[in-house]
C-alpha cells in the first residue's frame, strides 16, 4: 500500500512550502504534509514584518544582513504578499542615546538604508506617534501576509506536480538499517492512517522540530519561545514602526491590512502548541506600547494571541531574545539516521534561505545538480486581490464575497473556517465573525454538501476560536461585541443546545 | 418647568419601555432617556421567561412556571427572586393586553414554552410570542424552509437539515429570489420593507405557488413587513393555502423592530416624551435621592432633566449600562457598586453555565433598588434597577433577556411611581 | 487617527440599527447604509485608500447628511463624521461637480436676486431657466420665492445680549421669519443683533466642498467668537445651521475655537426654554390640529423639541408631534435631478401622514422641509417662530408686559 516520493516535508509553514517549491523546481519529487492547515504555527502567527534587518544589526549582524538580502528578493518573487509600507524606528527622550550609534553602525555594516526623518516630518506624517521624538530613521521594513506567502508556495509547487497533504499528521518513522525508509502519516479528519516511502525527510516544523524528530528517536535543543501579539481594531500608522531601543517587548507596530499588528514578548515554553495569552502579558505590552503610541490603550483591541519562536543555539540552552535568529541544518546522519534532516533557528523572512540550504543538501545527496532558482522564480498569486466594489459581501468588515469562499477551498478535502479566514480575512475584522460565520457555514454546508454535523462542527470550532482570541482582551468595546455575539449565537440561535439536547418534538 | 418629569427612565430596551408601560398605567409622565435606539431592535421579540433549568440540562424547560418557583426558591439572587412571582404574572398580563391595544398581539402564558425554530434550525422555548407566530412546528404535517436568495443571512438547507434532528415529518429546503436588483448586502429590514410592496410581494408568492403544497408550514426568515405584516403573513397564507411561521433573523430584526415601535408608539401616544441621541453623562443627589441628571448634548452643554424617582434601565455589558475595563467592571452613569466585577471567562464560548462576567451587574434589594454590597443598604432612594443592569443572571443562556427586562422594567416602573418604593 | 473623533469608528459592533433608521438606504438598493459607508468603509480606506479605488465610495453622494444614524446608534457611533469628511474626496463627473458648486453657493445667487427679487422670482420661473436648470443637471422644482424685507430692530442696550443668525432660507425666502424671531428675542427683552455672515457653511459641506465650508466656518467663528467674547449668545432658527455651530464645525476644525462656539449656540426655543421662560396667559386663541415635522437637524441636536414643548403649552391644542419622518429634501439634495425621485419617495412616508392626519396647518422649523411638503401638500407651512409671535400679538399684551415664569 502507499506510494512513493523522492522526499517528505514536514510541517507546513514558510520553511515547509518554501522546501517545497525549491525541490519542485530542482525536479525533485515531493510531498509535503501538515498536521493543520498550511500556516497554521508560527508563521501565521507572528506580527507580519518582513523585517529590513534593522531590528538585529545590533545583536546579530549575520542575520541582519540575510534579511535585507531577502527582502529585496520576496519583493521581487511574491509582490502580491508584500504591501511596501516602509518602516521607521523610533528614539524616544527615555532611550539610549549610545545604542542608537551602534545602531547606525550596524546598519551601515549590514547595508540597511537607514534615512533619518525628522520627527517633525514624520508627526505629520503619523500623528497617532508621540511627540516625544528624538530620532527617527526610515528603514525599508514591509508588511508581509504570512498565510498568503506560505500557500503562494505551496500552490507554485503543487501548480509543477508537488503535493501537498494538510491536516495530516506524522505518526511514526519507518527506519531500517539506520536510514530512514519512509514515513506514516494520519489524516486528522478521516483518521485514515497510510505510509509513504521516501529517499529523504526533511523535517520543517520550526517550534515542533523536537517532537517530530523525537519521532525518529532523534534529539534536538530547541527551546520554544513564546510571543504575544495584539490586534488593534484599525491601521494606527501608514508605516511600520519599530522602537529605536535594544529588542525588548511591545516594539513593533505593523499595519496589516485593515488592523495593526502589535508585539511582542517573549517568555520561553515547553510547549509549542501553547498559544494561551494572558491579560497581564497584554497589559504589560500594551503599557509598553503607549511609549510610542500614547492613546494605544483607548483605541479597540480586537484580540490577542501568541506565536512560538523557534530558537535554537547549537550549543545548549538559548535564551529569549538573547538567541541568535540564524538557522542551522542538522543532518542527523552523525547522531547516526541517515535520511533526515532537520531545519531549526530561522525567521519569516529568511525562509527562502533556510529553504535554498535544505534542498542544496538534499540535492546534493539525491545527486541531483539543479541549482537553487527560487530568488528569480515568481510565486503565484494564491488569491486574486479584493476589489473595493459594490457588494453583497458575506463579510462586510473585510470584504470577502462568495467567489472568494470558493476560491479559498478550492481542491481541499478538508478545511476549517479558520483555515478560509487566513486566506480571505473572513470573520477577522471588528465583529470576529458574528455575521459572516454563520453564513459561511451555511454556504459551505450547501455548496460542498457537507453533513450537517460537520457544518455545525464549522460555525462552532470557529467562534470557539475566535473567543479564544478575545479572552484576554474583554473590555470596552471588544467585551461589548463578544456580548453582540453570546446574543446571537446563544441568545438567538440557540447554538449552544443545537447538537447537545436529547428531545425530539 | 418643562424638563420635569414623575419619573426618569433611563434607556429605551424593552426594560425602560416596559418601566413607562407601568408609569402611564398610574398616569403619570415619563420621560424616556436614551443613547442610542436600545437592543430590542437586535432581539428575537419573542419574550423568553426562561429557557433552561438547571442551565446544564439538555431539554428546555416546558413549563416556565415550575420551573421559575424553583429557581426563585433556589436562587435567592436572580432578578426574578427580586421581582417576585406575583409581579412576573402581573407584568406578563399587563404585557399582553398592552400588545393588544398596539396593535402587535402577543399570546403565551406562563405555563408553556413553545419551541420556536431559529435561523439555524435549532428550537429556542419561549413564552410570549406574536400571534402570527403562534403554531406548532411539531404538529405540521410537512414543513418547507423558505429562503430568499437576497437575504445572506439565513440558508434554508442548513435550517432544514437541523431541525430534521428534531422533527420527526418531512423539512425541504427551497430557494426564491425578489428577483429584484441590489449591490450591497440585503439586510431582513430591507426586505421586509420590499415585501411591504405589493406589487413585488404578488410575484414572490406567484413564483412559489406551484413549488408548494397545500397544507404544509412555511418557515420562512422573518421579512413579512414593517408595519402590515398581519396583512402580509395572511396573504401568503391565503393564496398558498399553507401556514407561515416567521424565523427572527440576526440583527438588525424585524421581530424585534415590530415590537419596539409598537411599543414606542403606543407610549408616545399616552404621553410619554422620548429623548433618544445622548448619554447622561451627570447626576446630582440630595439626601440620598438624585434630585436631577444631565444629558450632554451634541454641544456639550448640559441640560438639566428632573424627576421625583429614576429607573435605570441602561443594560449590561453590551447595552453600555455597564462598562468593562481590563480589571474592573463599573456601572456607567451613577457608579453604583457593582457585584462581581472582574471581567472573568470561561474558556468554553459555549459553557452552557453562561460566562461568569456575565453575571455581574448591580445587586438590588426586592424593590430593585440598588444596594450596597457589604450591608445591603439602598443607595439611591430614588432610583430602581431594570434589565440586564441587574446582577446574579446570564441571559443568553437563560434565554431570557426579553423576560428578565419586561417583568423587571415593569416592577421597576411601578415602584418609581408609586414613589419611594418600599424601604 | 490623530483625533478621538477618527477613532469612532472602533466603537461600531456592526449591529445595523442604524440602516434600519436610514431614509436613503430604505430607498436605495445600492445605497450601502451608514454602517457600510461610514465607519465600516472608513477602517478599509486607512489600509487601501492609497492603492485601490474605492468603487462604492461613489454612493456618498446620495447620503442626505440627515444624522439620523449618528442618533440612533446605541455605541456612540457617528457614521455622518466620515460622510461629510469623504465626500470632498470622492470622484464625481464634472457636470455634477459645477451643479453642485452652484447650489452650494446658494447665497451668492441669494445675495444677487435680493437685489431685485422680482425680477430674480419672474427669472426663475421662465420656462428657460428652467431648461437651463435641467441642462444643469437640476430637478424640476420650484425654488423658494425670493423676497426681501427690512428688519425693525431696536438699538436699545440691555443686560442679555444675543446674536441671531437666521441663515439663508429665512435672509433670501421668508424674511418674516426674522422678524418674528427679532420680535420674540426682544419680548423677552434681549438685545438683539444680527449677524453679519448669511450662510453657516452646510450646502459646501454637504455638497463636497469641505475647503470652502472650512473658510467660511472659520470667519464665521472669528466673528461668533467676538460677540461671545461681549456676553452674546449665538441664536440660530435653522436647525441646519444650528448643527452646523454646534457640531460640524467641532468636526471639521476640531479645537478650542469650535468647542467654545458649539457651546453659545442656542436654538431659540432652546434659550426660550433654559431661561424658563413662557407667557403667562395660557388661554386665548389657541390653534387647533397642527401637525409639527420635526426636521432631522433638529432631532440631531438632541435637545428635544423645544418648540413644540412651548407651542403646545401656549399656542396650540392638538398638536401633532411627528418626529419618525425625513421630508426628504434635505437641503440642495432634492433639487438635483438624479436625487428628486428618491427625495420624493424618502418624503413620501411624511406626506401620506400628513395626508392622514389632515391638520389645518404645518409646523416646521425648516426652510427646506417647508418646500418639500409645500411641493407635494396645499397646507400652509409656518416656522414656529412665526406661531408664536403670532400668539404673542393675539393675547395683546404689550412688550413689557411678558413676565417670566419660574418652575
Amino acid at each position: 500500500m502507499g506510494h512513493k516520493v523522492q522526499v517528505v516535508v514536514i510541517g507546513g509553514g514558510a520553511t515547509g512550502a518554501g522546501i517545497l517549491w525549491d525541490l519542485t523546481l530542482r525536479g525533485i519529487e515531493s510531498l509535503l504534509v501538515e498536521r493543520d492547515d498550511l500556516a497554521t504555527g508560527t508563521s501565521g502567527r507572528f506580527h507580519g514584518l518582513l523585517h529590513s534587518g534593522a531590528r538585529y544589526v545590533v545583536n546579530d549582524i549575520h542575520s541582519a544582513a540575510e534579511c535585507i538580502q531577502e527582502n529585496k528578493i520576496l519583493r521581487e518573487i511574491a509582490p502580491h504578499c508584500i504591501e511596501d509600507t516602509g518602516g521607521v524606528f523610533v528614539a524616544t527622550t527615555d532611550d539610549d542615546f549610545g545604542y542608537i550609534e551602534k545602531w547606525l553602525a550596524g546598519c551601515q555594516k549590514a547595508g540597511i538604508q537607514a534615512e533619518e526623518i525628522s520627527s517633525g516630518e514624520l508627526l505629520s506624517l503619523e500623528p497617532a506617534l508621540t511627540g516625544d521624538i528624538t530620532k527617527a530613521f526610515n528603514v525599508p521594513d514591509a508588511a508581509v501576509d504570512g498565510f498568503k506567502l506560505v500557500t503562494a508556495n505551496a500552490v507554485s509547487a503543487q501548480k509543477k506536480g508537488a503535493k501537498v497533504k494538510t491536516y495530516t499528521e506524522i505518526i511514526n518513522f519507518k527506519i531500517e538499517n539506520d536510514k530512514v525508509q519512509g514515513v506514516y502519516l494520519k489524516n486528522k479528519f478521516s483518521q485514515r492512517e497510510e505510509f509513504v516511502e521516501c529517499d529523504f525527510v526533511i523535517n520543517a516544523t520550526g517550534a515542533w522540530v523536537g517532537q517530530v524528530a523525537a519521532l525518529a528517536g532523534q534529539d534536538i535543543n530547541v527551546s520554544p519561545d513564546k510571543g504575544v501579539l495584539v490586534v488593534v481594531n484599525h491601521r494606527i500608522t501608514k508605516r511600520i514602526i519599530n522602537h529605536l531601543r535594544p529588542p525588548g517587548n511591545g516594539d513593533i507596530f505593523v499595519p496589516h491590512g485593515t488592523v495593526t499588528i502589535f508585539g511582542t514578548t517573549s517568555r520561553p515554553t515547553f510547549d509549542p502548541d501553547d498559544s494561551e495569552v494572558f491579560l497581564d502579558e497584554v497589559l504589560e505590552l500594551l503599557n509598553e506600547g503607549t511609549k510610542l503610541v500614547p492613546e494605544l490603550k483607548e483605541m479597540r483591541i480586537i484580540r490577542a494571541f501568541a506565536g512560538t519562536r523557534p530558537l535554537y543555539e547549537p550549543d545548549g540552552m538559548a535564551k529569549g531574545r538573547q538567541a541568535t535568529r540564524e538557522f542551522f541544518l542538522i543532518d542527523h546522519k552523525e547522531a547516526g539516521l541517515d535520511g533526515l534532516v532537520s531545519v531549526v533557528g530561522g525567521k519569516l523572512t529568511t525562509y527562502r534561505l533556510m529553504a535554498k540550504a535544505a534542498v542544496d543538501f538534499v540535492a546534493n545527496k539525491l545527486g541531483v545538480d539543479k541549482p537553487c532558482c527560487t530568488h528569480i522564480e515568481k510565486l503565484i498569486n494564491p488569491l486574486t486581490t479584493k476589489k473595493l466594489g459594490y457588494g453583497p459581501y458575506i463579510c462586510q468588515c473585510e470584504l470577502v464575497n462568495k467567489e472568494m469562499l470558493d476560491q479559498a477551498v478550492m481542491g481541499k478535502e478538508h478545511f476549517i473556517l479558520s483555515d478560509v479566514g487566513r486566506l480571505t480575512r473572513l470573520g477577522l475584522g471588528p465583529c470576529q465573525g458574528i455575521f459572516c460565520n454563520l453564513r459561511a457555514a451555511g454556504y459551505y454546508h450547501q455548496a460542498r454538501k457537507l453533513e450537517i454535523s460537520e457544518a455545525n462542527k464549522l460555525l462552532k470550532d470557529r467562534v470557539q476560536e475566535r473567543w479564544k482570541g478575545n479572552r484576554a482582551v474583554l473590555w470596552g468595546e471588544q467585551i461589548k461585541e463578544v456580548e453582540l455575539s453570546r446574543a446571537v449565537y446563544l441568545g438567538l440561535l440557540n447554538l449552544e443546545h443545537l447538537d447537545n439536547d436529547d428531545y425530539e418534538l | 418647568m418643562i424638563m420635569n418629569y414623575d419619573v426618569v427612565i433611563i434607556g429605551a430596551g424593552l426594560a425602560g419601555l416596559s418601566s413607562a408601560l407601568a408609569v402611564i398605567k398610574k398616569r403619570l409622565k415619563a420621560i424616556i432617556i436614551s443613547k442610542g435606539l436600545g437592543n430590542l431592535y437586535s432581539s428575537s421579540g419573542y419574550v423568553g421567561l426562561l429557557g433552561y433549568y438547571p442551565l446544564n440540562y439538555t431539554c428546555p424547560v416546558l413549563s416556565p412556571k415550575a420551573a421559575l418557583k424553583k429557581l426563585i426558591t433556589e436562587k435567592p439572587e436572580h432578578p426574578y427572586a427580586m421581582v417576585g412571582q406575583d409581579f412576573i404574572e402581573e407584568a406578563l398580563s399587563v404585557f399582553l393586553q398592552t400588545t393588544r391595544d398596539m396593535g402587535l398581539p402577543y399570546s403565551g402564558t406562563l405555563d408553556e414554552n413553545i419551541l420556536l425554530p431559529t435561523t439555524v434550525g435549532g428550537l429556542l422555548p419561549t413564552t410570549l410570542f406574536p400571534d402570527t407566530s403562534a403554531k406548532e412546528i411539531g404538529k405540521a404535517e410537512e414543513i418547507i424552509v423558505l429562503g430568499i436568495e437576497e437575504l445572506i443571512d439565513f440558508c434554508p438547507q442548513y435550517a432544514a437539515d437541523n431541525l430534521k434532528k428534531r422533527i420527526n415529518v418531512k423539512i425541504f429546503a427551497l430557494w426564491e429570489s425578489l428577483r429584484i436588483n441590489y449591490y450591497r448586502e440585503i439586510n431582513s429590514y430591507d426586505l421586509a420593507l420590499l415585501m411591504e410592496r405589493e406589487e413585488i410581494r404578488e410575484c414572490f408568492i406567484k413564483r412559489l405557488k406551484p413549488r408548494i403544497r397545500k397544507g404544509s408550514l412555511i418557515l420562512i426568515p422573518a421579512v413579512l413587513g414593517i408595519t402590515n405584516w398581519c396583512k402580509i403573513i395572511s396573504h401568503f397564507e391565503n393564496t398558498l393555502g399553507c401556514s407561515v411561521l416567521e424565523i427572527p433573523t440576526l440583527p438588525p430584526s424585524v421581530m424585534g423592530y415590530r415590537l419596539a415601535e409598537a411599543l414606542k408608539g403606543y407610549l408616545k401616544q399616552n404621553g410619554v416624551e422620548f429623548l433618544i441621541g445622548s448619554p447622561v453623562t451627570d447626576y446630582t443627589c440630595k439626601k440620598g435621592s438624585i434630585s436631577e441628571i444631565f444629558i450632554n448634548s451634541i454641544n456639550n452643554r448640559q441640560m438639566k432633566i428632573k424627576g421625583k424617582s429614576y429607573v435605570l434601565a441602561t443594560g449590561g455589558i453590551l447595552g453600555g449600562g455597564l462598562r468593562v475595563y481590563p480589571k474592573e467592571i463599573k456601572e456607567s452613569i451613577f457608579g453604583l457598586p457593582v457585584f462581581k466585577n472582574l471581567p472573568v471567562s470561561h474558556k468554553n464560548f459555549f459553557n452552557l453555565n453562561g460566562q461568569p462576567f456575565a453575571y455581574s451587574g448591580i445587586a438590588v434589594n426586592n424593590s430593585l433598588q440598588p444596594i450596597n454590597l457589604g450591608k445591603g443598604e439602598v443607595v439611591f432612594n430614588n432610583l430602581y434597577i431594570a434589565g440586564a443592569l441587574l446582577s446574579g443572571y446570564d441571559p443568553f443562556v437563560e434565554k431570557n433577556g426579553n423576560g428578565v427586562a419586561l417583568v423587571s422594567g415593569y416592577k421597576a416602573g411601578l415602584q418609581a411611581a408609586a414613589g419611594g418604593g418600599a424601604q | 487617527m490623530s483625533t478621538a473623533m477618527d477613532r469612532n469608528l472602533d466603537y461600531c459592533l456592526k449591529c445595523n440599527i442604524c440602516s434600519t433608521q436610514c431614509p436613503v438606504s430604505n430607498n436605495k438598493l445600492d445605497f450601502p447604509g451608514p454602517k457600510h459607508l461610514g465607519p465600516e468603509l472608513e477602517r478599509l480606506r486607512l489600509a487601501w485608500r492609497e492603492q485601490e479605488p474605492i468603487e462604492i465610495e461613489a454612493s456618498l453622494g446620495y447620503c442626505t447628511n440627515c444624522k439620523r444614524c449618528d442618533i440612533v446608534c446605541p455605541h456612540g457611533v457617528r457614521p455622518s463624521y466620515y460622510n461629510v469628511k469623504n465626500k470632498a474626496i470622492v470622484k464625481d463627473t464634472f457636470s455634477h461637480k459645477f451643479r453642485d458648486w452652484i447650489l452650494a453657493h446658494n447665497v451668492w445667487w441669494g445675495k444677487l436676486a435680493g437685489k431685485m427679487p422680482t425680477l430674480a422670482n419672474m427669472g426663475l420661473s421662465l420656462p428657460l431657466a428652467k431648461s437651463l436648470f435641467s441642462l444643469l443637471g437640476m430637478a424640476k422644482r420650484d425654488f423658494p420665492q425670493y423676497s426681501k424685507q427690512r428688519f425693525k430692530l431696536s438699538k436699545q442696550k440691555k443686560v442679555k445680549k444675543v446674536l441671531y443668525f437666521p441663515g439663508c432660507y429665512a435672509s433670501f425666502n421668508e424674511p418674516e421669519i426674522i422678524q418674528a424671531a427679532i420680535e420674540i428675542l426682544e419680548a423677552y427683552h434681549y438685545q438683539v443683533e444680527l449677524a453679519p455672515e448669511i450662510c453657516c457653511g452646510t450646502p459646501m459641506l454637504s455638497n463636497g466642498l469641505l475647503n470652502e465650508s472650512m473658510k467660511l466656518a472659520r470667519k464665521n467663528m472669528n466673528c461668533f467668537l467676538r460677540y461671545i467674547d461681549k456676553g452674546f449668545r449665538i441664536i440660530t432658527t435653522c436647525p441646519s445651521c444650528g448643527l452646523a455651530f454646534k457640531e460640524e464645525y467641532k468636526d471639521i476644525l476640531p479645537g478650542e475655537t469650535s468647542s467654545i462656539l458649539a457651546q453659545n449656540v442656542w436654538d431659540l426655543f432652546e434659550l426660550l426654554i433654559e431661561e424658563e421662560m413662557i407667557p403667562f396667559d395660557l388661554t386665548k386663541n389657541k390653534l387647533d390640529n397642527v401637525y409639527y415635522h420635526v426636521p432631522c437637524h433638529l432631532k440631531a441636536q438632541v435637545i428635544g423639541i423645544p418648540a413644540a414643548a412651548i407651542l403646545k403649552n401656549v399656542a396650540v391644542t392638538d398638536l401633532i408631534l411627528e418626529d419618525s419622518f425625513c421630508c426628504g429634501l434635505a437641503g440642495t439634495y432634492g433639487f438635483k435631478k438624479e436625487k428628486y425621485d428618491l427625495s420624493l419617495s424618502i418624503g413620501t412616508p411624511l406626506l401620506k401622514d400628513i395626508a392622514e392626519k389632515n391638520p389645518l396647518l404645518v409646523i416646521t422649523d425648516c426652510g427646506t422641509c417647508k418646500v418639500q411638503i409645500s411641493h407635494k401638500t396645499n397646507l400652509n407651512v409656518y416656522h414656529p417662530v412665526l406661531i408664536l409671535r403670532n400668539y404673542l400679538e393675539s393675547t395683546a399684551i404689550s412688550n413689557s408686559q411678558f413676565s417670566l415664569l419660574h418652575a
